[in-house]
């Protein structure tokens, strides 16, 4: 008997047809929103410069921190770190703390470094060495 | 484990299919990772070889799940349904790899991430549940490797024969729930970062394709379920053809007690046997009669007509159905007999 077989089949491609096309559209539409609010954000006066190779700027927000590229270098697997003290020509401090993912272009919004002061530090994975620099912005008062 | 483990057999279709296989995926590796350096300098090798690992599983699940119903529609697409396990498996071994290859390159190849178990990091590196955009895609990937790595492990004629085809098909059938997690996978993932719309839009097209291609099929077939209505005869038969329609060495599905049914014509005998092969559940009516044996479609298993056995030495066996011909019709009793019983066939002409 593999009537039932064959007709959880048919119910379970049926459902999928539906929900997966909208899932991916709701996904792809939602990258294209926070892209297009992207483009229009605007770096505050105080914003940390961060300088290379990636440069953009940063700043802190409601405890996190936003990073905003000037613009795609097209670099590879690029991660934002923060270190208590800078890098030692292209490589990282044995102690810097990762705080996420860059996105070519997009301004990201990443978990805030764990303590004051210290250093912003861009680091592309795939070329294994720093790619922009700068000061940790403070918490706005 | 009441059936024996019975090594691959390795005929000459399933050499040349698998050689053609395993050339034709090391030439799409190497030209994607050797195109992608001359078109994208600025990408290192790793990361092209990931995403050659991974795009070449992402084209083989949509070959694999594109062979059944295509070969429902066409029956010149079933050479390609015959080794489809094989497919499936080296789809695993590329999902495996692509996921084992990202774990290490992006979670423990860096001083900079604390010391935490690459697995532990896979999992928790990415905490964004709150955005649909940038919810955690690794998670999507994980669930689609274990379902991957269950249908790989029980995809042995071993596991189907002790399972039983319709346990086995029904694990099997979760192949798409994984698809649906490669599918979000590779949406949270990598077109998160991806501006052009080219790739955004062959993966769409690929979801159309294939959940099209079933629903299309699906639909199509439900006439086929429609079961056999009419009188049945003082003794419980039921008319289910005219002779005529039946040609010979060939068969016509009918639906009776809720499931298919083949009513072959061999000759001037009418025979009837449950639709279902006992290897994979094929579709033993769309198979044809050669040398007498009735021979399924899929993978070639054999079976006589009278007694839904395998000849000697092989063991399977399907249920038949009692049938006559009266007056030019064919009638079939609808109560299936127990596997392998001798059913003396009904014989056109020497009707009463």
């Amino acid at each position: 008997m593999i009537g039932p077989l064959r007709a959880r089949h048919r119910w379970m491609t049926t459902a999928l047809a539906v929900v997966v096309p909208i899932l991916y559209v709701l996904i792809l539409s939602s990258r294209l929103e926070e892209h297009d609010e992207g483009h229009g954000s605007v770096a505050p006066v105080n914003a940390s410069v961060v300088e290379g190779e990636f440069a953009g700027r940063a700043w802190r927000a409601d405890g996190r921190l936003v990073f905003l590229p000037d613009r795609d270098p097209s670099l590879p697997d690029v991660l934002l770190y923060w270190s208590a003290v800078g890098p030692v020509g292209e490589d990282l401090p044995a102690n810097a703390h990762l705080l996420g993912a860059l996105d070519g272009d997009a301004p990201r919004s990443l978990a805030g470094p764990p303590a004051a002061g210290g250093h912003l530090i861009v680091y592309s994975l795939g070329h294994a060495r720093v790619v922009g620099t700068g000061p940790a912005p403070e918490e706005a008062d | 484990m009441g059936h024996a483990y019975r090594a691959v057999g390795w005929n000459r279709q399933k050499k040349i299919y698998d050689r053609t296989l395993g050339l034709g995926l090391i030439a799409y590796l190497v030209l994607f990772v050797v195109v992608g350096l001359l078109r994208w300098p600025e990408h290192s090798e790793e990361t092209l070889a990931l995403r050659a690992l991974g795009t070449g599983a992402l084209l083989l699940l949509h070959v694999i799940l594109s062979i059944g119903p295509l070969a429902r529609l066409d029956h010149r697409w079933l050479p390609l349904l015959y080794n489809r396990r094989h497919l499936g498996v080296l789809m695993f071994c590329l999902a495996l790899v692509h996921g084992v290859f990202a774990t290490v390159y992006y979670h423990s190849l860096t001083d900079g991430n604390p010391v935490v178990d690459p697995l532990i990091s896979v999992l928790s590196a990415n905490q964004r549940s709150d955005s649909l955009a940038h919810f955690p895609f690794e998670i999507f990937g994980v669930v689609a490797l274990a379902i991957l790595f269950l249908m790989a492990a029980t995809s042995h004629d071993f596991w189907l024969a002790n399972l039983t085809a319709p346990v086995w098909k029904a694990l099997h059938m979760l192949v798409y729930v994984a698809y649906a997690s490669v599918v979000l996978h590779v949406a949270l993932g990598t077109l998160q970062g991806e501006t052009s719309p080219v790739l955004s839009g062959l993966v769409g097209v690929g979801v159309v394709w294939v959940l099209g291609l079933h629903l299309v099929v699906g639909w199509r077939e439900r006439g086929l379920d429609r079961p056999t209505t009419g009188s049945p005869s003082a003794e419980g038969y039921l008319d289910v053809a005219a002779v005529d329609e039946l040609k010979d060495g060939q068969a016509k599905i009918v639906t009776l007690s809720g499931d298919r049914v083949a009513v072959f014509r061999n000759g001037d005998e009418v025979s009837v046997v449950s639709n279902a092969c006992q290897h994979q559940n094929g579709p033993l009516g769309e198979g044809r009669i050669i040398d007498g044996l009735i021979v399924c479609p899929w993978h070639g298993y054999q079976y006589q007509p009278r007694c839904g056995r395998s000849p000697e030495p092989f063991t399977e066996k399907i249920p038949t159905f009692r049938a006559q011909v009266r007056a030019g019709r064919v009638w079939v009793h609808p109560t299936p007999l127990p596997a392998g019983t001798d059913v003396e066939p009904a014989r056109i002409g020497a009707e009463a």
